[in-house]
């Protein structure tokens, strides 16, 4: 089957001020994720992992610039136009964000903040657009979904409101779902169920998902694939298994060890 | 609500006491008095002086004329306009309501100019278009009302006969014509006068609402929005603005003001018979009634405006806390 998406030879820097060398934020990074696949992207706090991820949708900040290749459905995405780009962002490549508080606009209400994305992509008939929105407000698990959506973001739970973000990523069946630590701020227990209700989405629709966490055991009962990134550079790229088996490079080792030895740290990784 | 109405009425009083105060004691210490250009001359008797300034109150000692100046000021007497032979009630009653459609029409033009301004920048940031519009701007905070007036005046209205250059509608017969001829002529005589002061307003409301927008722009819902596949122009309008726009509400306020002390300006050179007109009219003839009127009005207007910037931002921002005054 051929790549949904296939990375080649990326890297990206910050642009140094005028003089300085620019530093680098990934570097030389090749991997490939067919359709369906579940991968997850493992890596600590700075190791790139945000910036990887938001160079697939294009959106990386004007300092970062990107070299390399990213193929992906049949585009280009590093050279593709702002417009070509615009067009497959929400529609085929969605993402999650983490902080779901703070990736939701204070003053807008929830359905019509989900509602946004069909309306982005061709849907011009706003009432089938928020009933859309509204079953799959359901979907995504939020109680309520018609009363909830007339809500603003900080009237809603931390859970609630990561449900409103997967609901937005997922409300046009994407063939790529990117989810940057979408349970790292939930505790547990709403952390096993939103990884429920991605894998079901998954089954359902068969989108490909690239999990990106610093946190091993969220990986592990998700992805059968996982990439370790360690200060820009791709170290690891095994089935999931064989990481925790057989760790090889230092840094997935020690990774690893960290889940063995008890709870996660509280940290939010970038 | 209803304590806080109250308390921004007292508020509102408390202001209104300071201000005429104050200008009440400012206007003893300015040389002259009402009569001064009409009687202090060689060829009147001194015993005609006495007369006219003894019916007015005028030979008082100046404490026992704030007492009775202050209580029929708090009945709602504002007094008798000698320089206008008015009582001062139909001096205003005439000229406030073309000032507001002055200073209104200017505050509505300017704020959508200089928001749209600010959008086009912030779209464009850094880029030669965003160079530009702020380099205009800047002009327009630098430059002063009465500057712009002047030029506006001599090249739009006497050069290139575009707009009249005075005055607030046509002479002659124009008091015949249909109303929505007299409308128009109305409009066309305001075009000048509201068209600076609206240049000021909107280079300021520019300048302010670009930082508003580029501060907000960093925000990771901004990301999120563009995750969406929203195009740029729909992530400013819909997701930044809104965020946005609150805070320059609640300056434009505070700016009011300053855009009144403006207005008495561009009044003055355009010959809009406006309250600025007035004031300025009853300051060169020591009228102390309608100076302190006007001046109150003047107040009043920007309490008021205040309040109502104020409730706007509020709405705009339910998040804000309210009760804060």
């Amino acid at each position: 089957m051929s790549p949904l998406l296939a990375i080649c030879g990326l890297s990206v820097d910050a642009a140094g001020a005028r003089g300085t060398p620019s530093t680098p934020i990934l570097r030389d990074i090749s991997f490939g994720m067919r359709p369906g696949e579940t991968v997850g992207l493992l890596g600590a706090s700075g190791s790139g992992k945000t910036s990887l991820a938001l160079a697939v949708l294009g959106l990386l900040p004007p300092a970062l610039r990107a070299h390399g290749a990213i193929h992906f459905d049949g585009h280009e995405m590093l050279s593709a136009s702002r417009g070509a780009r615009r067009t497959l962002r929400g529609r085929r490549v969605a993402m999650v964000f983490q902080e779901p508080l703070s990736a939701l606009n204070p003053r807008m209400r929830i359905g019509a903040q989900v509602a946004e994305v069909a309306l982005a992509h061709g849907e011009h008939n706003t009432q089938r657009a928020a009933r859309t929105a509204l079953d799959m407000l359901a979907r995504a698990g939020l109680t309520d979904a018609e009363d909830q959506a007339r809500r603003l973001p900080h009237e809603l739970s931390g859970g609630e409101r990561q449900r409103v973000l997967l609901a937005m990523a997922m409300l046009l069946a994407p063939a790529l779902l990117i989810a940057d630590e979408p349970t790292s701020s939930l505790d547990v227990t709403v952390q096993a169920q939103v990884l429920a209700l991605l894998r079901a989405e998954q089954r359902q629709h068969g989108m490909a998902l690239l999990l990106v966490s610093h946190d091993l055991s969220v990986i592990a009962t998700t992805c059968e694939r996982t990439l370790v990134l360690h200060d820009g550079r791709l170290v690891e790229d095994v089935p999931t298994r064989q990481l925790i088996v057989a760790p090889e490079h230092p840094q997935a080792r020690a990774l690893v060890a960290a889940v063995r030895r008890g709870p996660p740290p509280l940290e939010h990784g970038t | 609500m209803a304590r806080r109405l109250l308390r921004r009425f007292l508020h509102t009083a408390v202001i209104c006491a300071v201000v005429a105060t104050s200008v009440f004691v400012l206007m003893q210490f300015a040389p002259g008095d009402p009569f001064a250009t009409a009687l202090d001359g060689p060829d009147v008797p001194p015993s005609v002086r006495a007369e006219w300034r003894a019916r007015y109150g005028l030979d008082l000692p100046p404490t026992e004329r704030f007492v009775r100046w202050g209580i029929a000021l708090a009945r709602g007497q504002l007094g008798y306009a000698a320089s206008r032979r008015q009582p001062v009630v139909d001096v205003v009653a005439d000229a406030l309501p073309r000032t507001l459609l002055l200073v209104g029409t200017a505050l509505l033009l300017g704020f959508a100019a200089g928001v749209w301004i600010a959008l086009l920048q912030t779209r464009h940031h850094r880029r030669w278009q965003d160079r530009v519009l702020g380099a205009c701007t800047l002009v327009g905070v630098a430059v002063p009302e009465f500057l712009l007036a002047l030029v506006a005046m001599t090249w739009l209205g006497a050069r290139w006969h575009i707009f009249p250059v005075a005055g607030i509608g046509s002479l002659g017969d124009a008091a015949g014509w249909p109303l929505w001829e007299r409308m128009i002529d109305l409009a066309w005589h305001l075009a000048l006068p509201a068209g600076v002061l609206a240049l000021a307003v909107a280079s300021r409301v520019a300048r302010h609402q670009r930082a508003a927008l580029l501060g907000v722009m960093r925000e990771d819902f901004i990301r999120t929005a563009r995750a969406k596949g929203l195009g740029e122009w729909d992530v400013l309008r819909r997701h930044a603005l809104p965020n946005a726009i609150g805070p320059v509400i609640a300056l434009l306020g505070l700016a009011l003001p300053s855009l009144v002390g403006g207005a008495v300006l561009v009044e003055r050179i355009f010959g809009w018979p406006g309250m600025g007109q007035t004031l300025f009219d009853a300051l060169l003839a020591r009228d102390y009634p309608l100076v302190v009127a006007a001046v109150l009005v003047a107040t009043l207007l920007a309490v008021v405006a205040r309040t109502v910037t104020d409730a706007i931002a509020n709405a705009v921002a339910p998040r804000r806390a309210t009760g804060a005054m």
